[in-house]
């Protein structure tokens, strides 16, 4: 099994310029279904720039990686977690991404979310009035601190996981998995789900795209409902046959149970250099941001 | 409900994938013993669809919508392991490849879904369809409600979760490091999307599925009927390594009193009147003074029982260790007790009637 055959329909379903009008349920699920399919496309794309992580091998990005979220996570000090986050920012850019992919991607999601859980907290929480804000505001100093940590190490966190999904192709992020004791059989059944999403997503999109082609104006609540009910039945029976066929053409192919992964993972001296620092770096985070 | 990186603090992502690890362990050796080579594809292909059915924007009553998740339904066809390796893989692939939920936090997010949503969807399908035929209008009210408790027992989990950051984890001016609501905020919160709109949705997707299997897919309902045979329940051989653990961890139980003070929360009324004590708790709840006598309400219901070995120290020993030791042992052996009796009255119950908890292909 190659990847091509699965992400035919991927490209497909994500073809440049095809947008659908309109919010009703099913348009927004359709468009949620492109969504997906659009950013692994990305990824695939920005794992092929040039650029420093790019360059490293996949097992030294998961250690340096762990190394850095610990550190952001641990960090107490918002000195440190804006250094963190800085040298993250950095990075992206050394490995050629744009900024606006790591504000459309990580930074406004994360703000947005982190603005609409945290923001109340910023009242809810009791404690001196915060300094330079009007105390009619309501708006405490613990407050303030409370949701500025939180805010600083969600998007130090999610630009860092960012980092390591844009800069490494899928299948070597999973087979990096493997030097990190992952057993093979969830390392294949891993890349067995990707693989298979995007023929999912395909056949539910088919299935949406139909009806909606099919019918004028919004259907009420209740059909709708009940319309949904079915194309998910119907994707679960698809699902299920599909599984029947890919394990008969296993079978056919010489699959025992057994999973094995071809490994071409290689270390070189600029990988050792890369983990040494982003381990050096880190162990400074935590020391400095306890 | 999946929660990001940066909410939860370190420790808290480590117990809580410590927690998940031996569901996932045994979950992989059970239905990979079960399912030997159609394992891998069905558990991928199962995985896939579980994702791209969170993509679904179900309409609700009132005009808006809401996303399910799937756990029930991964459990009516896979049965609870096998929806748990389903649904922890498609929260993985979420994290590694959109950035939905943290990866810290992949460990809670398998906890409170794929683990406590599966159970607890197992656990309302198989009382609620009881052994009603698989056509069964009953199955359908099933399938629903096990969808619609499984959500909301995960976003309980996730609460609790979130609600115990402040407590835990504030820096010297008592800002919170982490998620910032406390318990009280935390739960209401989370509870009400929940128990409303989110629980609406995976309850009602989840008995529109059921429905539509019972007309047009049976098989996919009748557990068994396609040549996979329950699992023999575990023998004394095949969990030894789970009862030696027990047995190391009975025999150091008694480093239990190397911990100091009192576990935050579980004052008796004696710590409450002791000025030491009183101190220290006050120490441990951010400097709040404590009211000057003890609540009549805890005074009150703290007379109500009496335990047969107060704080884990038999009154016929002197040896406080042995006291820890002979407590630990006279605790599990009851545990024991009541596993043995409630499944012995569960496989009464049960005889007769098809169960939730094997899949079928």
């Amino acid at each position: 099994m190659t990847g091509s055959p699965a992400k035919r329909p991927a490209a497909a379903i994500a073809s440049p310029g095809f947008r659908l009008a309109g919010r009703s349920p099913i348009e927004r699920t359709l468009e949620e279904l492109l969504r997906v399919a659009e950013r692994s496309l990305h990824a695939e794309e920005t794992a092929r720039r040039g650029g420093l992580l790019q360059s490293l091998d996949a097992r030294a990005k998961w250690v340096g990686y762990a190394g850095f979220v610990v550190a952001a996570g641990l960090a107490r000090n918002f000195v440190v977690l804006a250094a963190l986050f800085v040298g993250a920012v950095a990075l992206g850019l050394l490995s050629r991404l744009r900024l606006r992919e790591l504000a459309l991607r990580a930074w406004l999601p994360a703000l947005l979310f982190t603005a609409l859980v945290g923001g109340p907290a910023l009242f809810l929480i009791p404690g001196a009035p915060a300094a330079g804000l009007p105390p009619t505001l309501g708006i405490s100093a613990a407050g303030v601190r409370s949701v500025g940590f939180l805010l600083m190490r969600v998007e130090t966190i999610t630009t860092f996981t960012l980092l390591l999904v844009l800069a490494t192709p899928w299948a070597r992020l999973l087979a990096a998995l493997r030097a990190l004791r992952v057993p093979a059989t969830v390392v294949v059944i891993l890349g067995m789900t990707y693989r298979f999403l995007f023929l999912l997503l395909a056949s539910a999109h088919d299935l949406f795209l139909a009806r909606r082609s099919r019918g004028v104006g919004k259907l009420p609540p209740a059909e709708a409902r009940k319309l949904f009910a079915r194309t998910t039945g119907v994707l679960l029976s698809k699902t299920m046959a599909t599984s029947q066929q890919v394990y008969l053409a296993m079978v056919s192919r010489g699959f025992t149970g057994d999973a094995r992964l071809l490994d071409p993972l290689a270390m070189r001296g600029r990988d050792g250099v890369a983990v040494a620092a982003s381990l050096g770096l880190s162990a400074i985070a935590i020391w400095a941001g306890r | 409900m999946h929660i990001p990186d940066g909410y939860l603090s370190p420790s808290t992502c480590a117990a809580l994938y410590a927690a998940a690890l031996p569901f996932w362990a045994v979950a992989l050796r059970r239905v990979k013993a079960l399912l030997a080579t159609r394992f891998v594809p069905l558990i991928s292909l199962f995985a896939a669809f579980s994702f791209v059915l969170m993509m679904f924007n179900l309409p609700l009553p009132g005009g808006t919508t809401g996303h399910a998740v799937g756990i029930a339904m991964a459990v009516i066809v896979l049965g609870p392991w096998g929806a748990t390796i389903a649904i922890s893989v498609a929260l993985a692939i979420q994290a590694l490849l959109f950035g939905d939920g943290g990866i810290l936090a992949l460990g809670a997010n398998c906890f409170n879904m794929a683990v406590a949503g599966s159970w607890t969807a197992a656990a309302v399908y198989r009382v609620v369809s009881g052994s009603s035929p698989i056509d069964a209008r009953r199955r359908v009210i099933a399938g629903g409600l096990a969808g619609y408790c499984a959500i909301n027992v995960a976003a309980l989990f996730t609460a609790f979760e979130l609600g115990i950051q402040p407590l835990l984890f504030h820096d010297a001016t008592g800002a919170a490091l982490y998620a910032p609501y406390p318990l009280a905020v935390a739960l209401p919160a989370m509870m009400l999307g929940h128990m409303t709109f989110a629980g609406l949705a995976e309850g009602l997707l989840t008995a529109g599925v059921v429905r539509y299997l019972q007309q047009s897919e049976r098989s996919l309902l009748e557990f068994g009927a396609s040549g996979i045979r329950p699992a023999p329940p575990p023998t004394v051989a095949s969990s030894r390594g789970l009862w030696a653990a027990l047995g190391l961890l009975l025999v150091l139980s008694p480093l239990g009193l190397l911990a100091a003070g009192t576990a935050w929360g579980e004052w008796s009324p004696e710590d409450l009147a002791d000025p030491v004590a009183r101190n220290a708790i006050a120490a441990a709840s951010g400097g709040v003074a404590l009211p000057a006598a003890a609540p009549s309400g805890l005074v009150r219901l703290a007379a109500v029982w009496t335990a047969p070995l107060p704080d884990y120290a038999p009154a016929f020993l002197r040896s406080a260790a042995m006291g820890y030791l002979i407590s630990a042992f006279v605790g599990v052996g009851l545990i024991v007790l009541t596993v043995v009796a409630l499944q012995f009255l569960f496989d009464r119950t049960r005889r007769g009637g098809p169960t939730a908890a094997l899949p079928q292909e």
